[in-house]
């Protein structure tokens, strides 16, 4: 008997317009656990190699894990996996909310879905059984109105709803996935993968109770964890401000991301600032299945000229700077409403104000005219403009928004003239808002990682800049032992990323949200740990959950292998690699190219691969338990 | 006399309950010797502003200051 998994995993073919159950022994949940690992299993035995991420032969697969639902603090995440129609590599994206735990509630570990439908679907899931239904009446609407129908026609209002908006329809390659209207597997394009399929939505109710190990012993390790949430300084900031906090710091210190990465240095930062969002548009918080912490922003703009709704949540940190500073605006009213648009439409603020910024910079150096962007003044601080190019890109409007549509990169090969000069980018991912020149552990994982730059990849760096930093005095039981300055990229930064990448790893694959554990919260490791093995049964140790991490990690680089990726890839893009300009930082910064290169060769060494290639050894997958993946390294390892 | 005026941003607010601690010294100072008499942990500091200058833990304070302290923040 299965504690606090179902034994379930839930295989859907839309083209045949059938279903099936898998009940995998026990031992697969052990080595895999749910996530991304569970994504990579399936995509590595069932999908070819360079099969077209929009196509019907692409799977899509939606993971809880193997203790999601379990009613500890911070566990409500999930993973959609697929080949990114972004990148063309491995595709991955995380969601808090609450869809996780429900479908976990009605009986199923995981989705796995292949084929496409002709005409557009959803799928309804209740208590186990499973339910193929038309969706042509919903197909072109808005997320909020999908929501209404669904719960209306099915006489639920307590049903979640992952779904798409217009742009998932219409095939935007940065596309994302929604819950609850506000909780987004956001990067990856994976909503255009969903679009493809014509699957609008997946509706989920479950009323079964997860069976836990220890019920008592996870009450305990809850109370105390959340005891410390309500008082500690960390996690009082990120209730009391949110991920915004973040955004003073980075403008008073000039690395705010701004102008299309050309600065810094925002002059208007103060309007960026969470306590300006505070002040001004902020309604309410709200935060995911069983989290105290409750980080999420709420707004809500009510004026002649604009209108926000709350039903759509609030800006990230990540998404005022991608909507703000680096399309020059520092209108938090006009950057809720863009993202309020984003949202409704399904499209990723970081890809979408990325590739606004790009045609601005575009258009003021010249490389596009009023012609191309039909007589909208596309210059950085113009909000109309930005507000209607996210409408020309979420409806694929013929001209710069279907350009726009298909990710910075592949826009900037088709405006060609220098226009590759302009785009910031990693296997074709638009890059976060972190800047790496003051973090140059995030700038590994931006090299790194195998579905594009990221920003949770792994944790900061200065969690682990001095012997009192709580990333120091927290995680010793990893072996992390010493101090490492943010900007340094020595031998000691490397070590500490591989293992901060794998730790991060585990909390994607079992759905634990960053915020809520070490170093970027209070939760322990040794309390997440009791948590593990209360909820499962298993007496796991962190040795075992770090190779789970580590073998997903092995999984993910060798299905890009297998699609062409080479170490040549694993790069940071080129405004990296120089000085700030302008503002407090000005004249420094640059990461030394050879001294990344050097980094990135030692980081392969580190994991067991080959330090020109990448390539994992033999010897690595035998470690893993991942022989049967052996054939695929074979021929390049010889 | 030399007036050194610590400003604490982000959650160094939370943690420290206040928003400024004023120290006093006969003569020239160091940020770290600072940090150290007002008992706040170099852990918790990621970034140490002093005007509009970013100066490191073993920046010379000569005359009276405002110094700013920006606390270690992560992704997000």
């Amino acid at each position: 008997m299965p504690f606090a998994y179902t034994g379930n995993i839930l295989h859907v073919d839309l083209t045949l317009k059938k279903y099936w159950v898998e009940h995998p022994e026990e031992n697969f949940y052990r080595t895999y656990w749910g996530g991304r690992a569970v994504g990579l299993y399936y995509m590595l035995k069932e999908m070819r190699p360079k099969t077209d991420p929009l196509s019907s032969e692409n799977l899509l697969i939606f993971a809880p894990s193997v203790i999601t639902g379990t009613p500890a603090p911070a566990i409500p995440r999930y993973t959609v996996c697929a080949k990114s129609p972004l990148t063309g590599a491995q595709g991955e994206a995380e969601a808090g909310g609450w869809w996780g735990p429900e479908l976990k509630k009605a009986g199923f570990d995981a989705i796995i879905i292949k084929g496409a439908s002709t005409n557009p679907i959803y799928l309804w899931i209740k208590d186990g059984k499973v339910e193929i239904k038309d969706a042509t009446h919903l197909w072109g609407k808005e997320t909020k109105i999908v929501q209404k129908i669904i719960r209306e026609q099915l006489g639920d209002e307590k049903i979640r709803i992952t779904q798409i908006g217009p742009a998932g329809e219409n095939l935007v390659r940065f596309a994302n996935i929604v819950n609850e209207l506000k909780h987004f597997n956001g990067r990856n394009g994976l909503g255009a993968v969903m679009g493809s399929k014509k699957l609008k939505a997946i509706a989920v109710r479950g009323s079964k109770t997860l069976k836990i190990y220890d019920q008592e012993k996870v009450r305990k390790v809850t109370k105390q964890i959340t005891e410390r949430i309500m008082v500690n300084p960390l996690s009082r900031d990120l209730r009391e401000l949110g991920t915004p906090s973040v955004v003073r710091s980075f403008y008073e210190l000039g690395c705010l991301s701004s102008y299309n990465w050309t600065t810094g240095y925002f002059k208007e930062g103060e309007n960026l600032t969470a306590e300006t969002l505070n002040q001004t548009i902020l309604k309410k918080t709200v935060g995911c299945y069983a989290c105290p912490i409750r980080c999420k922003r709420v707004v809500e703009v009510d004026e002649s000229d604009i209108k926000v709704d709350p039903l759509y949540g609030g800006p990230e940190y990540e998404t005022i700077i991608s909507l703000g500073s680096i399309c020059g605006i520092s209108d938090l009213k006009y950057i809720a409403k863009a993202n309020e648009l984003c949202n409704k439409y399904t499209m990723d603020t970081i890809s979408a104000g990325m590739v606004i910024a790009f045609a601005m910079q575009c258009y003021q150096e010249g490389l596009l005219t009023k012609k191309d962007t039909e007589g909208i003044e596309l210059t950085f601080g113009n909000k109309e403009a930005m507000l209607k190019m996210i409408e020309k890109i979420a409806y694929r409007e013929l001209g710069l928004g279907d350009l726009l549509a298909q990710g910075s990169y592949i826009a900037a090969q088709r405006i060609g003239k220098g226009a590759t000069n302009f785009i910031h980018q990693v296997k074709g991912q638009e890059i976060p808002m972190h800047d790496p020149r003051v973090k140059t552990g995030v700038g590994l994982q931006y090299a790194l990682a195998d579905y594009g730059a990221d920003h949770m990849k792994a944790a900061h760096d200065p969690f682990f800049k001095d012997k009192d930093s709580v990333g120091i005095k927290e995680m010793k039981g990893l072996g992390i032992l010493e101090p490492v300055s943010p900007t340094g990229i020595g031998v000691k930064k490397v070590a500490l990323f591989k293992l901060l990448d794998i730790y991060w790893t585990v909390f994607d694959i079992l759905g634990v949200c960053d915020f809520g554990y070490v170093p970027r919260s209070v939760g322990t490791m040794e309390e997440l740990l009791e948590i593990i093995r209360s909820a499962t049964g298993w007496r796991t140790t962190w040795f075992e959950l770090m190779k789970v991490g580590e073998r997903s990690i092995n999984m993910a680089h060798i299905f890009n292998l297998r699609e062409g990726f080479t170490s040549q890839d694993d790069t940071l893009p080129e405004v990296f690699y120089q000085n700030f300009q302008g503002g407090p930082l000005d004249g420094q910064g640059a990461i030394n190219r050879e001294d990344f290169r050097k980094a990135i060769r030692l980081r392969y060494e580190l994991m067991g691969w080959d330090a020109d290639t990448g390539i994992p050894s033999y010897g690595k997958l035998i470690e893993l338990g991942l022989d049967w993946l052996k054939d695929e390294v074979k021929d390049k390892n010889d | 006399m030399i007036k050194v005026k610590l400003l604490f941003t982000g959650y160094l607010k939370n943690k420290y309950l206040s928003d400024t601690v004023e120290l006093n010294y006969e003569k020239p100072v160091r940020v770290f010797a600072v940090l150290r008499d007002a008992k706040i942990s170099p852990g918790d500091v990621w970034i140490v502003k002093v005007g509009s200058s970013i100066v490191k833990e073993d920046y010379l304070l000569t005359r009276s200051s405002e110094v700013k302290l920006f606390p270690i923040i992560g992704g997000g």
